[in-house]
């Protein structure tokens, strides 16, 4: 398939129809909006205060559909390659739809049933549900109607690594590291450590949400930490680590069996960044999207790191594991 | 970045080391980036600690990284800027000393291709 036709048919389940269901949910709760005497309860706000304008239910809609849809197809845009699809492409295209019919269909609902005032609806879970429902019919028909994804690769799947030349008697070393952009980095720290210092100064106040806003941005900031790998391949093998030992991997020189470099892409080809454990027996270590080694072990499991100078890596461990055991 | 240093060549290895990162600044490291922890690069080479950093302070002497405690080896802006040319005379340097070329011969050979 082309890839216009693709994008063609991605773009019908993430911008297509979810515009169109947000559109007639907007409509309809548009014409309740002069009926509405007042405020109605909105059920959201951090303050605790339920009551809002009517007019908040028809905007959030707007605001949120039009945002998935452009979010998502424009990643998809970015991302798509002629053939088949990859699983995730069809996952991420649509999840709009599923955003929206639950959104639109959740909005509709209680804000219909506070045509004649504000009123909590009996119970809004039912019709929470019922949209989560139709929502995820509609999933499993555009997964139905989307095309097949292509399978899930196996194996090792890019071109084979040249050895770099290494003389007899040479040492040769590659190390490098990958990481998120520094600006990135830098204000994922500053949120994190804010978000931290919020949450010693509740507990110290004597709130209890506090005991989870401290754990929560230590958690974030480990997860942060693992955004930050080195890589060094020696004699003993290459060596996979994060910014505090997590994630590790390290994989001696007579357990590889064959050096490649890829081309990955985070969303298309894993569904998202971090270390993922996907099928095929395939450990990803997906900082950024790019060329990555991939490294096929004797045992058949596959490591992929995205790293800068992925050639230059797979060149090196190539050369060493080719040269004679001393 | 890759490193590579011959225990059997009459080179000293911290030289060896250093042309190894002058090399790298060829291939194009950016300004800013750090050169490995002189802990890790000498374990991993299977060299003293100090050979590490001796090529590190040679480097430094030259302008091409900056040595910060705390922050290990970082590469100047200047090296940033001239570094191809650097890494083409050493390459040229190398292959003079291979086919037998005198540093006269070589220099009178730059200068026949500027004047051309």
């Amino acid at each position: 398939m082309s890839r216009n036709a693709l994008l063609f048919r991605l773009f019908i389940s993430s911008a297509f129809v979810p515009l169109v269901v947000g559109a007639i949910g907007i409509a309809i709760m548009l014409s309740w909006l002069p009926g509405i005497p007042g405020s109605v309860i909105v059920h959201w706000g951090l303050d605790g205060n339920r009551q809002g304008e009517a007019w908040f239910y028809p905007l959030a809609v707007g605001i949120i559909v039009v945002a998935i849809s452009a979010l998502i197809s424009g990643l998809l845009a970015r991302a798509v390659h002629p053939g088949a699809p990859s699983v995730y492409e069809i996952v991420l295209a649509v999840v709009p739809l599923w955003i929206s019919i639950f959104i639109t269909g959740s909005a509709v609902v209680l804000l219909g049933a506070q045509r004649n005032g504000p009123s909590e609806i009996g119970h809004p879970w039912v019709g929470a549900l019922a949209s989560l429902g139709i929502a995820a019919a509609a999933s499993g028909g555009a997964w139905l109607l989307l095309p097949r994804p292509k399978a899930v690769v196996k194996t090792a799947e890019g071109p084979e690594a040249k050895p770099l030349p290494i003389e007899p008697g040479q040492r040769t070393v590659w190390m490098g590291q990958v990481s998120i952009r520094p600006g990135v980095t830098v204000l994922a720290t500053v949120l994190i450590s804010l978000l931290l210092v919020f949450g010693i100064f509740t507990i110290v106040e004597g709130r209890p949400f506090g005991w989870v806003i401290v754990p929560l941005s230590i958690v974030l900031g480990f997860g942060l930490s693992t955004f930050d790998i080195h890589m060094t391949i020696d004699r003993r093998g290459l060596v996979v680590r994060g910014a505090i030992g997590v994630p590790t991997i390290r994989i001696p020189l007579d357990d590889v069996a064959r050096v490649g470099v890829v081309t990955v892409n985070g969303l298309v080809d894993t569904g998202g960044y971090g270390t993922r454990f996907t099928p095929g027996r395939r450990t990803i270590v997906m900082i950024r999207s790019g060329d990555a080694i991939e490294v096929l072990r004797k045992s058949g499991r596959t490591l992929v790191v995205t790293i800068d100078d992925a050639q230059g890596a797979a060149g090196v461990l190539a050369a060493l594991v080719a040269q004679p055991v001393k | 970045m890759i490193f590579t240093v011959d225990p059997s060549s009459p080179v000293p290895l911290f030289e060896q080391l250093a042309a190894s990162v002058r090399s790298e600044l060829g291939r194009g490291l950016a300004a800013g980036e750090r050169l490995p922890a002189a802990r890790d690069l000498a374990s991993s080479l299977e060299v003293n600690i100090h050979t590490v950093l001796r090529a590190y302070q040679l480097l430094r002497d030259e302008g091409l990284v900056d040595l910060r405690r705390g922050r290990g080896a970082v590469v100047t802006a200047q090296a940033a800027g001239y570094s191809p040319v650097t890494a083409i005379v050493t390459q040229l340097v190398t292959e003079a000393t291979r086919l037998g070329l005198d540093q006269d011969s070589v220099i009178s050979l730059v200068r026949k291709e500027f004047a051309s």
